[in-house]
């Protein structure tokens, strides 16, 4: 099957683009042709510290060896926690370098996986994903939302999600409350596209189609420019001064069928 | 709407804090161990809300100076408390506090230790201030130098989310009425909204420690009331917060601790995604 990928990021207003803390997987646009595809995205926490490395660490992990259970998501967050350990451990660091990596680092995660029916038809197929946080995935179909996972409505966003955590105690109240999302066995067909977004892009996605407006056009917009990246700056310029958008990190991938 | 500037490192913000040195803080503290005097009491409460504070604003590569910081302390004098090399400093950026600490203790915390149960973990807590009890209470003076010092502030940053002045005492002023200077600082704003003067009052008292009451009833003393009047409302972000971590909250509710920590404060305040789930 073929996919048109298109991706989009910008740190937040006032930050170096090595502040930039979210992740995305994979980092190519343009066509892909595969019948199983992976695509991951996460927002690592301004409050915690080493965050982006957590959070690239679970995307690239996830689009190398896409799952959609809890268990293995629980599996992958034990091992990868000992990567991001030995990563940032291993110089003298002042006290406050401690207590941060002591405390973990946060993120939210968003993993998606769209697999073809068959080699034949390569017309359809099914998609799964798994998430924590606010991280979120929307499925447009005939000009209309089909799909919104795993946030459906705006004001469920907040300044304190519960976050995936390097630090493994950090966690239990994750698989205690259930606050893993998964949704499977959904359809897609030629023609859908699929939008990814971290909370800022989402939270103003959602509330711009509360409001009967059609926000993925908006969007889409930007896989038809020649310079894609510049146009959507310059949106996210207007729409942060606007305070439409609140200013965060902004990350964006659209697939499409 | 008020309270809604961005704490960044372009627009930061300022805390100030006021630590009563006064000998009356030698006496007992009623909050704590029965061995524990006042004046330790307020040496935990700012060497703890600077480690919180150090640590949020804490990344990769340092801290990041989302705030500046003031310590005055009253006592037998009026002024900058910062020893070492931060002597005389009325306010200066997170970064350089967190690089400063007169020295590191280790102390023990327990934590989950993902079973069920709690271990003990060794944590790093950072000493910048040792108890001090000595001489009157000029609590006017020091909220006169507090005025002062976040007016100029305000000149320099006229559009920051407004400075936050945090008193920690045991309330007994003895140079006056500190209700009519209260007043003047919280009447001193940004484009953001009004400043907000807290305060935490260390007692004697072995009463039952009390956090941001709506209403001065339950409160034990007089100067208990006197502190609660002087509070600032607090702003219903900071209000909507403190709810989600499980206080009990109304519109009412005010910056005034009793015989208990105010280390929530460094958490409700907003400088960017905070994990619910950080412990």
């Amino acid at each position: 099957m073929k996919f048109t990928l298109n991706y989009f990021s910008l740190q937040k207003l006032g930050n170096e683009e090595a502040d930039y803390e979210d992740a995305f997987e994979p980092k190519r646009s343009g066509i892909i042709e595969r019948s199983i595809l992976s695509l991951a995205i996460a927002d690592g926490a301004t409050e915690s510290s080493f965050a982006s490395d957590w959070a690239k660490m679970l995307t690239r992990d996830f689009v190398r060896k896409p799952y959609s259970t809890i268990e293995v998501l629980k599996n992958r967050t034990r091992i990868l926690s000992r990567d991001w350990h030995k990563v940032v451990n291993g110089k003298p660091l002042p006290w406050f370098i401690e207590e941060k990596i002591r405390l973990g680092a946060f993120t939210t995660f968003l993993g998606v996986r769209l697999t073809s029916f068959s080699k034949d038809t390569k017309q359809s197929g099914k998609w799964s994903a798994i998430a924590i946080g606010d991280s979120c995935i929307f499925q447009i179909r005939d000009d209309n939302l089909v799909y919104s996972f795993p946030i459906s409505n705006s004001e469920e966003f907040t300044r304190t999600p519960a976050l995936l955590s390097t630090n493994l105690n950090q966690n239990l109240i994750l698989w205690k409350n259930k606050l893993v999302k998964c949704c499977s066995k959904r359809d897609w067909r030629t023609g859908d596209f699929f939008i990814l977004a971290t909370d800022a892009l989402a939270c103003w996605f959602l509330t711009q189609y509360e409001n009967n407006d059609k926000p993925w056009n908006t969007l889409l917009k930007f896989t038809k420019d020649p310079s894609p990246s510049n146009s959507f700056q310059t949106w996210i310029d207007e729409v942060r001064r606007s305070c439409l958008l609140k200013n965060d990190d902004v990350t964006l991938l659209i697939l499409r069928l | 709407m008020p309270y809604q500037a961005e704490i960044s490192r372009t627009n930061p913000s300022c805390f100030l804090f006021l630590i009563d040195q006064s000998g009356s803080m030698s006496d007992p503290f009623g909050g704590g161990e029965s061995n524990k005097r006042k004046a330790d009491g307020v040496a935990d409460a700012i060497n703890k809300i600077l480690q919180n504070l150090v640590i949020k604003c804490a990344k990769n590569e340092g801290v990041r100076d989302y705030y500046h910081v003031g310590v005055i302390g009253y006592g037998a004098s009026v002024g900058s408390a910062f020893a070492g090399s931060l002597a005389g400093k009325d306010l200066i950026p997170i970064s350089q506090v967190a690089n400063s600490p007169t020295r590191i203790e280790e102390r023990t915390k327990k934590v989950e230790d993902g079973a069920g149960g709690l271990v003990d973990q060794v944590i790093k807590f950072p000493i910048w201030f040792d108890p001090i009890a000595n001489g009157e209470t000029p609590m006017c003076r020091a909220l006169e130098q507090a005025k002062a010092i976040v007016e100029g502030w305000i000149t320099q940053h006229p559009s920051c989310f407004p400075p936050i002045v945090i008193n920690i005492t045991d309330g007994e002023a003895t140079d006056g009425d500190p209700s009519n200077i209260a007043n003047e600082i919280k009447s001193l704003a940004s484009s953001d909204g009004n400043v907000l003067l807290f305060n935490v009052h260390l007692s004697s008292q072995r009463a039952n420690p009390i956090e941001y009451p709506d209403s001065d009833d339950a409160l034990p003393d007089e100067f208990a009331r006197l502190l609660f009047s002087m509070s600032s409302i607090l702003p219903t972000h900071i209000q909507n917060a403190a709810k989600q971590e499980g206080y009990h909250i109304s519109e009412a509710s005010r910056g005034f601790v009793f015989n208990a920590d105010i280390v929530s404060v460094i958490r409700f305040l907003d400088i960017g995604t905070r994990p619910s789930n950080l412990r």
